[in-house]
């Protein structure tokens, strides 16, 4: 895994519906503008999804904290976020 | 939380398990007197034989042992799965199965879906059913249930503590009110998240059936009992050998009733100082609400069993509270359900007013003999800074439609 300071894990259906894609979009996006970001897309079925007890698709992680569930995070949310943890810790 | 902590979460946890009104762990007492029933004492409690007769004899000391849990005669009790059969074979045995074709039952909007279900069910076949309203607190007002009652009222089916949010209904009012004027009909409460927890004496409530379920209290899963007072017809909804005085046939689950005995036992002895723990887990885990800014407590602060506490955390989705505190080996419940793909409030949380999305920002927090001091303080720290952090990130909005008559809006506790 790369070492950057922001993983933004996606974990999605397998056959992923618009909330997934959005989820996606949104997090391709930021990482275009932030380097420090690194985005990766797990199905449910991956054995790395059992760490985060899915309920529902999507479900994003960042940095380890499950910050949205069955929903694409606001952007604008997500990139304050972004800003937080290019420093390092999230509080 | 630092950041690379959470990277290597991986790392296994010690799980903090606060889901006693999912189900109990089996105390090991328990497991300890079902044992010989899974082995050597494989007998048929209705053969005459000395096995027959050996298990015979304890599933009647165990008949004994539930009863005096509730105050109630050893006669009254029928074993029967669990809470959902004890609550099917109140309702369905009353009307249904009693060759009635038609007539009124009342309920709570609030009841478990073992209740709810049948209900449904005889609305389909032609009864009329009324589901009391509840207020911000999760109480019913047995005055208004009065409003309620008709000519050809068979049934008023109300639980006494509520799974969700662990509030207590007023249940001996209740069937003081209806049988001063009413005698004729028959009161059924599902009391399985109350008994064990609280003292539960059927005289004392004043019902005719009363459900209970032995995995809420420390027994097995897969055994129930109904307490059906001396006296009350109850027309059984499976038919067969006529075991359980015919009121539930099938050979009797004898290891689950030898368990339930012993829970029940034990849940007697000790009650008053395990009521002691709980409460005051109780008021410690509710210094959240003074610690952590907009939450609210759904239900009512007295009325209560002392080990549920479910929290309004406005602005976090409970779901994501939820999967954060598993991933940290916290184990809680959230009441939204997940229907046909769509997430569906609590039916619980909306009957008493919340709007989507103070419904879908609650999670539940049920705790028991086994919780320690410790791990209640653990469980606060990380719903603070979870909550914190998930506040941060979510827009209110995302979560679920506000409503200004939602009472968080009352309470000061608003998202303004």
């Amino acid at each position: 895994m790369e070492n950057k300071n922001v993983q933004i894990l996606i974990i999605e259906s397998v056959e992923p519906c618009d909330e997934c894609k959005r989820a996606e979009e949104i997090s391709y996006a930021l990482a275009e503008r932030y380097p420090d970001v690194l985005v990766r897309v797990i199905t449910v079925l991956d054995p790395e999804a059992d760490r985060y007890g899915v309920v529902m698709t999507p479900t994003i992680v960042v940095n380890g904290v499950i910050i949205s569930v069955r929903r694409a995070p606001d952007p604008q949310r997500l990139e304050a976020l972004i800003e937080k943890l290019k420093g390092g810790v999230l509080q | 939380m630092a950041v690379e902590e959470n990277r290597a979460s991986s790392v296994t946890v010690a799980e903090i398990y606060l889901d006693y009104n999912a189900t109990t762990p089996v105390l090991p007492e328990v497991s300890a007197a079902m044992e010989p029933y899974m082995k050597d004492e494989y007998g048929n409690p209705s053969s005459v034989h000395p096995p027959g007769r050996r298990v015979r004899k304890a599933v009647e000391e165990a008949r004994e042992q539930v009863a005096r849990l509730i105050n109630g005669d050893p006669s009254e009790i029928v074993f029967t799965s669990g809470a959902t059969e004890s609550n099917n074979t109140a309702i369905l045995g009353s009307t249904l199965f009693a060759g009635r074709h038609s007539g009124h039952i009342l309920t709570s909007q609030i009841e478990h879906p073992s209740v709810l279900g049948p209900c449904r069910l005889l609305e389909s076949r032609g009864y009329q059913v009324d589901y009391l309203p509840v207020n911000r607190t999760c109480r019913i007002d047995p005055e208004q249930a009065l409003e309620y009652i008709r000519d050809d009222t068979i049934l008023v089916t109300v639980m006494l503590a509520n799974n969700e949010t662990g509030t207590l209904q007023p249940i001996k009012e209740l069937t003081q009110l209806i049988k001063e004027r009413r005698p004729d009909i028959l009161i059924h409460t599902d009391a399985v998240q109350a008994v064990g927890k609280i003292p539960v004496d059927v005289q004392e409530l004043g019902v005719d059936i009363l459900s209970l379920s032995g995995h809420k209290f420390y027994g097995p899963k897969g055994i129930g009992a109904l307490w059906i007072r001396t006296g009350v017809a109850l027309p059984p909804i499976l038919y067969g050998g006529h075991q359980e005085k015919g009121i539930r046939s099938g050979t009797e689950n004898v290891m689950g009733i030898v368990g339930i005995g012993k829970a029940a036992e034990i849940a007697a002895t000790d009650r008053e100082e395990v009521s002691r723990h709980l409460w005051g887990l109780r008021e410690r885990f509710l210094r959240l609400l003074e610690e952590l800014p907009m939450t609210r407590l759904n239900g009512h602060r007295q009325w209560t069993i002392p080990s549920t506490a479910n929290l309004c955390l406005l602005g976090a989705d409970g779901l994501a509270v939820q999967a954060n505190l598993a991933q940290r080996g916290i184990c809680i419940s959230v009441g939204s359900a997940c229907s046909s793909g769509s997430l569906k409030p609590s039916h619980v949380l909306t009957a008493m007013g919340l709007s989507e999305m103070a419904a879908f920002c609650s999670v539940r927090f049920s705790w028991g003999r086994m919780t320690s001091v410790r791990e209640i303080d653990q469980v606060v720290e990380a719903v603070k800074e979870i909550t914190t952090i998930l506040r941060a990130v979510t827009l209110p909005e995302e979560i679920g439609v506000c409503d200004e008559n939602c009472p968080c809006f009352f309470e000061g506790a608003g998202l303004s």
